[in-house]
């Protein structure tokens, strides 16, 4: 790779932004050192260009504006206020954590139902301590919007979950933007041996410009349960860059599913390492995205050992100008015998205007597997169309209809039934179908 | 009830409709024979407003209204009712969901509002029971792994449910085994009133032993080349359409 010099105003914006903000970010002396490598590196590098291959769709050089400042901290009774806008999931009583413009705050979070089983712990806190260690999977090393991450976190949560702990509610982790700038997250969720436990995240934020850069590392011992919700429902002007690590034990099921909602540009990542025997990870998702967004879900499975089975199955819908990027990539090195790894991505386009993007890659080195993939992108069934109709359904009406038709059979895929009745509430609501 | 003048249509520069006139009184049962390729379907499309097809010529009035400038669902709401030769399966819509919502939206288009949740599951139970229309039917997503006789089942459910002014049924014959076509026809001849007309399209004699028409049409290469009573009908399954394809061929 030629290293192209930083060039544009939000790559300077970015790099006087990282030096600006050195010495008020937190962390111990080996930390600081940790972010001075990645902000070297992304001296050298800037932001990626559409030469760069893992960023081809999305020109985060563009998305990035010319005018970057950190968020500023939000006065307790605002925040409060908006944060009652921010249920986005009213369907499902949870714990929650909360963290404003990227600062955990415990004053706001509820978690009065937590128990013993559960521990948290601020990342802002634990970087003073020179307690929190960065130890990414080896296939999100090098990773652009991580190594940015590193270079400005400011804060998030540790959340430990005990061994054996059978956790009844959710919990959620908000986030929530007010008022533009700036913010940088990265929450941890260690998940003990055998334990079982729903986590919802959320990302909400107002009308203002912001950029949020979160990041989540899931670890997940052995025979345990993880069911993961994530909805992001982004301001109009919200850039997010979210990235998801997970390291999964042996015996372990791990469901993970993405919405993507809104936000004027998303880039949804997510690098699963499988790391024992015997585990399935099932990664979904549906996007909605219309107007002039842009949607992009990004995962690399990694198979690493044997006998372990995933699948990734995405539907996207597209309107007006919208564009949506699915790249997928699953890796089944030559130790990961008896693999059986399934992808598919499916678009639906209701606009001449939309584009899709969509790159499935399967890269092989074992040779008793099972590996598939698939790639469609259509419009509406004419046919199916004129049969609501023809029953008096309105044009608009029936159109809803098969696009919540469309994203159903993704939501189907998800085993908890809170979880589903979360997502159906969601896009019932946001398509105007809600009773 | 329905007067069709001089209709002429087209898909793809095919001509397939080249001048039906016809007109249904209210009350009536009308059967329109004919062998294949005849133009039957694309009547009954062309009549719910597929938008396939191009009307090149000619008028169809609906109790005094220009079908041809309302939309499908407009028609629908306004009381027109095909009941489709090949139902679709539309997966993730529930088949409860679709009749709440079809019904609903013709009520609030005909200004009769919504009907509440409760008194909507009345009248679906009731009807379904008629119909043999099982409650895991009404669970299950539109038509989605449905037998033949399930999805003809579920059409007249629909009808039924709605209660249309003009029932079209297209082949509704087709598929069905004589204990399904029973079911079937006591379900449309329920519907049987006064007001209601009855527009029934098929192959067959067989079907008019159980939906005895009032009018038999004979239709080939896109016009009605003989009309006559149910008579006709048992006429047409002894001889054959040989008469007037051989007719209209010479």
């Amino acid at each position: 790779m030629t290293t192209p010099a930083i060039k544009t105003a939000a790559d300077k914006a970015l790099a006087s932004l990282i030096e600006s903000a050195k010495g008020a970010l937190p962390g111990n002396e080996s930390f600081a050192s940790l972010r001075s490598a990645a902000a070297s590196a992304f001296e050298e590098n800037g932001l990626p260009t559409r030469r760069v291959e893992e960023w081809k769709y999305s020109d985060l050089k563009k998305a990035m504006p010319a005018d970057l400042a950190l968020a500023q901290p939000v006065d307790s009774a605002l925040a409060k206020q908006q944060l009652s806008g921010a249920d986005i999931i009213k369907a499902v009583e949870t714990c929650r954590l909360v963290l404003v413009n990227g600062i955990y705050s415990a004053e706001l979070s509820d978690l009065a139902d937590l128990g013993d089983a559960i521990s948290v712990r601020s990342v802002a806190e634990a970087l003073q301590a020179g307690e929190f260690q960065l130890d990414d999977p080896a296939i999100a090393q090098g990773d652009i919007a991580l190594s940015l991450n590193t270079a400005l976190l400011q804060d998030g949560v540790i959340v430990e979950i005990a061994a054996g702990a059978e956790i009844d509610k959710p919990l959620e982790i908000r986030h929530i933007m007010i008022g533009g700038g700036m913010a940088t997250v990265r929450n941890r969720v260690v998940i003990g041996k055998g334990s079982k436990v729903g986590v919802i995240e959320t990302f909400t934020g107002d009308e203002a410009a912001y950029q949020l850069n979160t990041a989540i590392d899931y670890r997940v011992a052995d025979d345990a349960k993880l069911n993961v919700l994530r909805i992001i429902n982004e301001g109009d002007n919200g850039l997010h860059l979210g990235s998801t690590t997970a390291t999964v034990g042996g015996h372990v099921h791990f469901e993970h599913f993405t919405l993507s909602a809104s936000g004027k540009f998303v880039r949804s990542q997510s690098f699963v390492a499988m790391l024992g025997e015997y585990s399935d990870a099932d990664l979904f998702g549906a996007s909605l995205v219309n107007g002039s967004r842009h949607s992009d879900i990004t995962l690399k499975m990694d198979h690493a050992v044997p006998n372990c089975n995933s699948k990734e199955q995405y539907r996207t819908v597209l309107d007006d100008k919208a564009v949506g990027v699915f790249q997928g990539q699953i890796i089944v090195r030559q130790y990961a015998q008896k693999t059986d790894a399934k992808m598919m991505s499916q678009a639906l386009l209701l606009s001449e205007d939309a584009s899709f993007n969509n790159k499935p890659e399967l890269e092989i080195y074992a040779d008793d597997v099972v590996c598939g993939h698939g790639a469609t992108c259509g419009e509406l069934d004419e046919d199916l169309l004129f049969y609501l109709r023809a029953r008096g359904i309105s044009k608009d009406l029936a159109k809803k209809m098969l696009v919540m038709a469309f994203l159903a059979e993704a939501i189907e895929n998800v085993s908890d039934d809170r979880f589903v009745e979360a997502l159906e509430a969601y896009i019932l609501d946001r398509l105007g179908l809600a009773d | 009830m329905l007067e069709i003048k001089n209709l002429h249509a087209e898909v793809e520069g095919n001509k397939i409709l080249r001048g039906i006139n016809l007109t249904i009184n209210p009350g009536e049962i009308h059967a329109i024979m004919g062998p294949n390729g005849s133009g039957k379907s694309t009547l009954s499309y062309v009549l719910a407003g597929k938008e396939d097809y191009e009307i090149t010529e000619g008028e169809i009035l609906f109790n005094g209204e220009n079908v041809l400038e309302m939309e499908i669902d407009e028609r629908a709401a306004a009381g027109l009712f095909l009941a489709m030769q090949y139902p679709i399966e539309i997966p993730g819509v529930a088949n409860m969901t679709f009749l709440k919502t079809a019904l609903n939206a013709q009520r609030v288009a005909r200004g009769e509002g919504e009907l509440k949740t409760p008194d909507f599951m009345k009248k679906v139970k009731e009807l379904s029971a008629k119909l043999n229309v099982t409650q895991e039917m009404l669970r299950r997503p539109l038509n989605v792994g449905f037998s033949g006789g399930e999805k003809k089942r579920n059409e007249i459910l629909q009808m039924a449910l709605l209660e249309p002014k003009l029932c079209i049924l297209d082949e509704t014959d087709s598929g069905l085994d004589i204990d399904a076509l029973r079911i079937v026809s006591e379900g449309v001849n329920a519907l049987k009133s006064p007001e209601r007309s009855m527009l029934v399209i098929t192959h067959y004699q067989r079907l008019l032993n159980y939906i005895v028409p009032d009018v038999v049409h004979v239709m080939y290469k896109g016009q009605i080349v003989k009309t006559g009573d149910k008579s006709l009908a048992l006429e047409l399954e002894e001889k054959g359409y040989a008469e007037f394809t051989g007719e209209v061929a010479a």
